[in-house]
């Protein structure tokens, strides 16, 4: 008697179709999960413009925000998705040791945006601006605080990433996909925190 | 039309996971013209080179710019499934509503 025909679930032809891979699926499901975190910002994003002239007695955004520490935190999450690109490419071409060392350096400069994030928060605290000063307050803190909390992730994501390796070993093309994953969501924060910079920073200067 | 099976993937063959497409050049340009672009609205912004009236459009267009760029060399929407776009577009899309709907209603 002869074995049970066993389907996986890998790219199976279908007549001149396929299924799609659990890599497709996984890419999709993240692309999903960024487009629906999109609309959260979003509507965080607008309570901030509609909320930041409601100051009460706190400071205003033209007396406490300090650029020249906002432009370090941005330029350091920009240097940190170069890094994750860097990481992603050596893995595509196998380069394993050149892989961890991109994959650390990402980490580190995602932890030491969260860094200068608790620093200026901390400054602002000790200005008179705290969540419950003013609207303002609690607008900012909530939008600006997501926004770390989802470094933060992205750096535990990346180390899970880096304890996988160092247990299972190099990342084979099969697994692959779990780094494209992480980087995927590694350029998101990123992409919304240009938005951020330029919305609550930049704006918050001039109007 | 196929026969024997669910038309399940119609488009062209996707780019297999994992497969380099973006080369260590393409990500270091992206990241000077992205460093660049910071650099020109915080300038702008700093040292008060333009009025406001022509500031806050010039700080909008270089964001969406900067994103545009992240999207399609960094995020590889540019070589990827158009399925991915069209969803993160509808994401867009849904985020802008969102902006209008929430504005307006704490603006009342």
């Amino acid at each position: 008697m002869s074995a049970p025909e066993v389907r996986t679930l890998e790219a199976t032809p279908v007549g001149p179709y396929r299924l799609p891979t659990p890599a497709e699926n996984t890419k999709l499901g993240i692309w999903v999960w960024l487009a629906s975190d999109c609309a959260l910002f979003a509507a965080l994003i607008a309570t901030y413009v509609s909320m930041h002239g409601h100051v009460g007695h706190a400071p205003t955004p033209q007396q406490l925000f300090d650029l020249p520490l906002t432009a370090t935190a941005t330029f350091v999450l920009l240097l940190s998705s170069l890094t994750m690109g860097l990481g992603l490419e050596a893995a595509q071409h196998g380069e394993h040791q050149r892989l961890m060392r991109w994959l650390v350096v990402t980490m580190i400069l995602g932890l030491a945006f969260v860094g200068l994030q608790a620093v200026e928060f901390t400054t602002y605290v000790h200005r008179g601006l705290t969540p419950d000063a003013s609207n303002f307050g609690a607008s900012f803190f909530t939008l600006v605080g997501f926004h770390g909390l989802h470094v933060t992730f992205g750096v535990a994501w990346l180390l899970s990433i880096f304890i996988f390796v160092v247990r299972k070993g190099p990342l084979g093309p099969r697994d692959l996909w779990r780094l494209e994953a992480a980087s995927l969501y590694w350029y998101f924060v990123d992409v919304v925190w240009v938005v951020i910079f330029t919305v609550v920073y930049l704006l918050g200067k001039v109007s | 039309m196929g026969i024997g099976g669910p038309q399940l993937h119609t488009g062209p063959e996707p780019r297999p996971a994992g497969r380099a497409v973006g080369t260590t050049r393409v990500h270091l340009l992206v990241a000077i013209l992205l460093a660049a672009l910071t650099i020109v609205a915080f300038v702008s912004v700093g040292g008060h080179l333009l009025p406001v009236g022509w500031l806050i459009p010039l700080l909008l267009v270089l964001a969406a710019a900067q994103v545009c760029m992240q999207l399609l060399y960094y995020m590889r929407l540019k070589w990827d499934r158009r399925i991915f776009a069209l969803l993160f577009g509808g994401g867009v899309a849904l985020a802008v509503l969102i902006v209008l709907a929430v504005h307006a209603m704490l603006s009342l």
